[in-house]
């Protein structure tokens, strides 16, 4: 089965409320593909039309290499788990997970067979005769997923599956779809605004925001080298300082802060020129040792210590005005001393600090994702 | 965004992919639509141009001539019934006023009563002072063998007069109902620890059972050998000769029975509005220092009052236009304009014209009136 | 002493009183029901006090009497096509009202609950002379009571199923589609399982709505009167009521059955639609 999918140049628009924006995509067969963004960036939405739900204003859907755009969802083949389940309430689980294929008339041995096949993978054996209301929160979340994997569709769509689950179970189910996707080889479409959640699964993300694409690749890359200051501000914690470039050569771009304080990083960007820059806070260290020469090094107050657990996080105010956030693994004694008041030193390598690229010169600081912990918690997607 | 409009506009129509296309929406709509305007709105629409056609037309000519050969309109029919004043009586006064006058007084009452909480300063004085000018000339109280008022409104027409008086039978029915219905639906709501929904089945259910019967039975209790009379002469505070006759067949009785009518009905939504009271409301009021009844009246009450209101239009709009109850209990004394309007069209006067005219009127104070308090009727009755 | 939980609301005075009201109340309620019970056993011609023996001879009479059985089978047949139609109408209006985008909803809700308001007087003569000299001259009988019943039971058939179809998750249906059900079968095989409760406690209220409507049957029904209209002609006349109680009382029980099985059926509807 190929679980191709491209969407060329797809835009949704409510009345004159554009809520998807001209995106392209293309998600590969088998992949475990994310859209990642804040309540209101148009993921839910482009789902809903990979379904069949909506129909794109402008642009084509193609699924296994076929024009869907305006296909309804029954005659598509893929299949969604919807957010809350949506699990009819007056049949059992073993009806729900029948109700596909029943509705395609497949043949009554076939359907006992692969029903059986599918609640058996989602490990709800024994539960065949339970309503969906007799069920857990976890057990609900597997027969929506039986439910529709049993039809054995091109690709699977979830939208924000887990949001209803606590913490612990989220956990645990994010593994198990993991591993449920990997041994079917479907392709799954995951919507989700929880960065994590998408870090942890995916083969690859789409950081969405506004309706558009901010990023699509995998998660250490989103992760590492996030391409707008959207995207370091909303995956993880990051900093992101304002700079100019002083000195550039060999593909290495150095921006000083003060006398024998500097930034270094790996970029093309030309002297003279304003970048932003995002430092991961765990990346930041507190000794030089062993980060090589061109490695940053700036000095500042400490503002903040905050005692997190496994780690330390300590808030450095830059003489510049910059605030820097610093994590660090509570082993090192070095954090453990940190005392508000102090002045301290913090080191990075050069490949670590992040030049955001497709920045006019002039467009610093026109984000409102400026030196920022968010991105954490944007609370709940609202049903679009 | 200039070349992307004209698609946008295109696709408005069929953004959902659900199966529901505009043609099922409106084909699902329009049979109970035809029905409505087949068998409610035509109806309407006859009684409106009989009450205004300017030719006197026999029954049985009647509507042929509507049809074919209408020759122009008149407001003969409508100042027979208006009159053309109204006397308003208090204890030692009489005051002779334009029926026109009346009308605007009763018009800006109405509104000052239902949008008078939205004045800044003295909303809730506002609103309480219309709400009592307008039920005092229409409240009737029993003092011994009669009925007395506080004002009195007649006119000098006799349908306007009979108006007037099921007016205020049909209020005063309803204010008792409601008073009656209060205590029931707070015992109901606040003291019943279990199964409080039963109770109130059981509370409602003879609302459900026959209305004529349940009037019928009134006639056993009132009667001049009923329950009542019969039983004061058991204890000999009647003489058997004299039995108490405005038990039966007076205005008394219809108000009873009206009111024993109607109190099961109105238990409901005035229940429903103390279930929204949080009781934690009440805690805290009385944490801060409030009485009982202090916290009853300023923080139960004021929420409530919709329902209450809801609940006393829910018995006084259909009451205006009753029909069997005076018949069967009211004797002469008790008519009311329901009975008369009947009898223009079924009974020994037999004039449809002015039939129409007095239907339509009754209907447009009935119209009127919901209209108005339309806000209170939703938040009593729930409805769309 | 302990404080129980309803101390904010009520003195404990305050809730005797309120108990005795209630009790009061309550006994009052269900005075004549329980009288009209008495009086169908009463042996006497008139319904007056003192009783005077037992007998069931108006029982007997009752089953024998021509009138009441055709008045009872014209109400029940006027009963069950009119709720059958008025639930029809409001099931099919009520689904897009509930699910779709329709365009002047404020205009057809009011026009549909507008019927709820109109006194029945103002009704029933409005339809006498569209049935007698209209556009619409069918005449008087059954038929014509059945239309105007069905007219005034829709709202309430509406007002019981629009909420009920609207609190159902709209993406159940999705749900349904996706696996590739039609439109017609999602109806078939999610929807209505779950409205069925509310259809039939739609029903049952329509009926027992037209089982006991007497105005518009009286200006309707012409030759062929209903239960109600033949018990009301009877009731103006004191020498005939005595005949009339023990199927008033037969009536009485039924309805209230009736009603309790509606709600009944309205609260087995709300658990299963929570799947319990």
């Amino acid at each position: 089965m190929d679980g191709h999918i491209v969407l060329a140049g797809v835009t949704k628009a409510f009345g004159e409320n554009v809520v998807v924006d001209n995106i392209d995509l293309t998600i590969g067969d088998g992949e475990f593909f994310s859209m990642l963004g804040p309540s209101g960036c148009g993921k839910t939405t482009t789902l809903r039309m990979i379904a069949g739900f909506e129909v794109p204003t402008l642009g084509s859907i193609s699924l296994t290499g076929e024009d869907v755009t305006r296909v309804p969802p029954a005659k598509r083949n893929v299949n969604m788990v919807f957010q809350a389940y949506a699990l009819f309430p007056h049949m059992t689980v073993q009806e729900n997970v029948e109700f596909g294929l029943r509705i395609k008339k497949v043949k009554r041995q076939e359907v006992k067979a692969r029903a059986a096949e599918a609640i058996q993978s989602v490990q709800l054996e024994g539960f065949e005769e339970r309503k969906p209301a007799q069920l857990s929160g976890g057990q609900q979340q597997r027969v929506a997923l039986a439910r529709a994997l049993v039809n054995r569709p091109a690709a699977l769509l979830l939208d924000e599956p887990l949001g209803a689950l606590d913490m612990k179970l989220r956990k645990e189910m994010q593994l198990e779809l993991k591993e449920i996707q990997v041994r079917t080889g479907t392709t799954f479409v995951y919507v989700t605004h929880d960065q994590e959640e998408a870090l942890t699964m995916s083969d690859r993300i789409a950081v969405m925001n506004n309706g558009i694409i901010e990023q699509c690749a995998g998660p250490r890359e989103i992760y590492e080298h996030p391409r707008t200051a959207f995207v370091a501000g909303f995956i993880g914690t990051s900093n992101l300082v304002n700079l100019r470039v002083d000195r550039s050569a060999g593909g290495c771009a150095t921006m000083d802060v003060s006398t024998g304080q500097r930034i270094v990083a790996r970029s093309d960007a030309k002297a003279g020129s304003s970048v932003q820059v995002t430092i991961r806070p765990e990346k930041i260290h507190l000794r030089s040792d062993g980060l090589g020469d061109d490695a940053s090094s700036v000095g500042g107050r400490i503002s903040d210590v905050v005692y997190l657990g496994s780690m330390t996080q300590i808030i450095v105010d830059l003489a510049t005005g910059e605030r820097l956030t610093v994590h660090r693994l509570n082993d090192e004694a070095a954090a453990a001393d940190a005392k508000v008041g102090d002045t301290i030193t913090l080191h990075w390598a050069a490949e670590n600090s992040f030049v955001i690229a497709g920045l006019p010169a002039d467009a610093s600081g026109g984000t409102d994702a400026a030196p920022s912990t968010s991105g954490n918690d944007n609370g709940r997607e609202a049903h679009e | 965004m200039a070349a992307a409009e004209p698609p946008l506009k295109r696709s408005r129509r069929e953004t959902r992919n659900d199966g529901g296309s505009a043609l099922s929406t409106y084909g699902l709509l329009a049979p109970t639509l035809l029905v409505l305007a087949a068998f409610f709105l035509l109806p309407l629409y006859y009684i409106f141009m009989f009450s205004v056609a300017l030719r006197r037309f026999s029954p049985t000519e009647a509507l042929a001539s509507l049809n074919g050969e209408l020759s122009g309109f008149t407001g003969e029919l409508w100042s027979k019934l208006l009159g053309v004043g109204v006397t308003v009586k208090v204890p030692g006064l009489d005051v002779d006023v334009p029926l026109l006058l009346v009308a605007i007084v009763f018009v800006v009452l109405l509104v000052l009563a239902v949008t008078g909480s939205k004045l800044k300063d003295y909303g809730s004085w506002v609103v309480g002072v219309a709400f009592a000018l307008l039920l005092v000339p229409f409240l009737t109280f029993p003092a011994g063998n009669n009925l007395v008022r506080v004002m009195e409104l007649t006119s000098d027409g006799q349908y306007v007069r009979l108006f007037f008086k099921s007016v205020t039978m049909a209020m005063t029915s309803s204010v008792a109902a409601v008073l009656i219905a209060i205590p029931v639906a707070y015992f109901l709501a606040f003291c019943v620890e279990r199964s409080k929904y039963t109770w109130l089945l059981i509370v409602i259910a003879p609302f459900l059972t026959s209305y004529l019967l349940r009037v019928f039975a009134w006639k056993v209790i009132l009667g001049d050998q009923g329950l009542i009379n019969s039983g004061l002469m058991a204890i000999g505070l009647v003489d058997q000769e004299n039995p108490l006759t405005f038990l039966i067949y007076s205005q008394f009785t219809v108000i009873v029975v009206l009111t024993y009518a109607w109190v099961p009905f109105i238990c409901l939504p005035i229940f429903l509005s103390f279930q929204t009271i949080d009781r934690r409301l009440l805690e805290a009021a009385m944490d801060l220092g409030a009485t009982r009844m202090q916290a009853f009246r300023k923080i139960s009450l004021p929420i409530i009052a919709p329902g209450i209101v809801a609940a006393f239009l829910f018995v006084f709009i259909p009451s205006i236009g009753e029909y069997i109850t005076p018949t069967l209990v009211g004797g002469v004394n008790g008519t009311m304009y329901g009975q008369s309007l009947a009898t223009q069209f079924v009974g020994g006067a037999f004039n449809w014209q002015f039939g129409s005219v007095m239907a339509l009127f009754l209907l447009g104070v009935v119209l009127l009136l919901t209209f108005a308090t339309s806000r209170f009727l939703r938040a009593g009755g729930g409805g769309i | 002493m302990a404080r129980d939980s309803t101390f904010v609301v009520i003195s404990p005075n305050g809730k005797r009183l309120l108990t005795l009201f209630f009790a009061i109340f309550l006994i009052i309620l269900y005075l004549p029901t329980v009288l009209l019970i008495l009086f169908s056993f009463n042996d006497s011609t008139v319904a007056t006090f003192p009783l005077v023996g037992f007998t069931t001879k108006w029982y007997g009479l009752a089953i024998h009497s021509e009138e009441i059985r055709l008045s009872l089978l014209a109400s029940l047949r006027v009963g069950l096509i009119s709720a059958f139609i008025a639930t029809l109408l409001a099931l099919m209006a009520a689904y897009p009202l509930a699910r779709r985008n329709v365009r002047g909803r404020p205009l057809i809700s009011a026009m549909l609950l507008v019927p709820l308001v109109v006194p029945t007087v103002v009704l029933g003569v409005a339809l006498l002379i569209l049935f007698q000299k209209g556009a619409i001259p069918i005449g008087l009988g059954l038929e014509s009571v059945m239309i105007g019943h069905v007219i005034i039971a829709l709202p309430f058939a509406l007002l019981i199923l629009l909420p009920r179809i609207a609190s159902i998750d709209k993406r159940l249906e999705e749900a349904a589609y996706d696996l590739g059900a039609t439109g017609l079968q999602t109806f078939r095989i999610i929807l209505l399982p779950l409205i069925t409760p509310s259809i039939i406690s739609a029903f049952l209220i329509s009926f027992v709505f037209s089982i006991d409507e007497v105005v518009i049957a009286s200006f309707l029904a012409g030759d062929q009167a209903t239960y109600p209209v033949y018990l009301y002609s009877g009731l103006k006349f004191p020498e005939k009521t005595q005949t009339l109680i023990p199927v008033a009382t037969v009536m009485i029980v039924l309805s209230f059955l009736f009603a309790i099985g509606a709600e009944m059926i309205r609260r087995y509807g709300d658990r299963r639609l929570q799947g319990r």
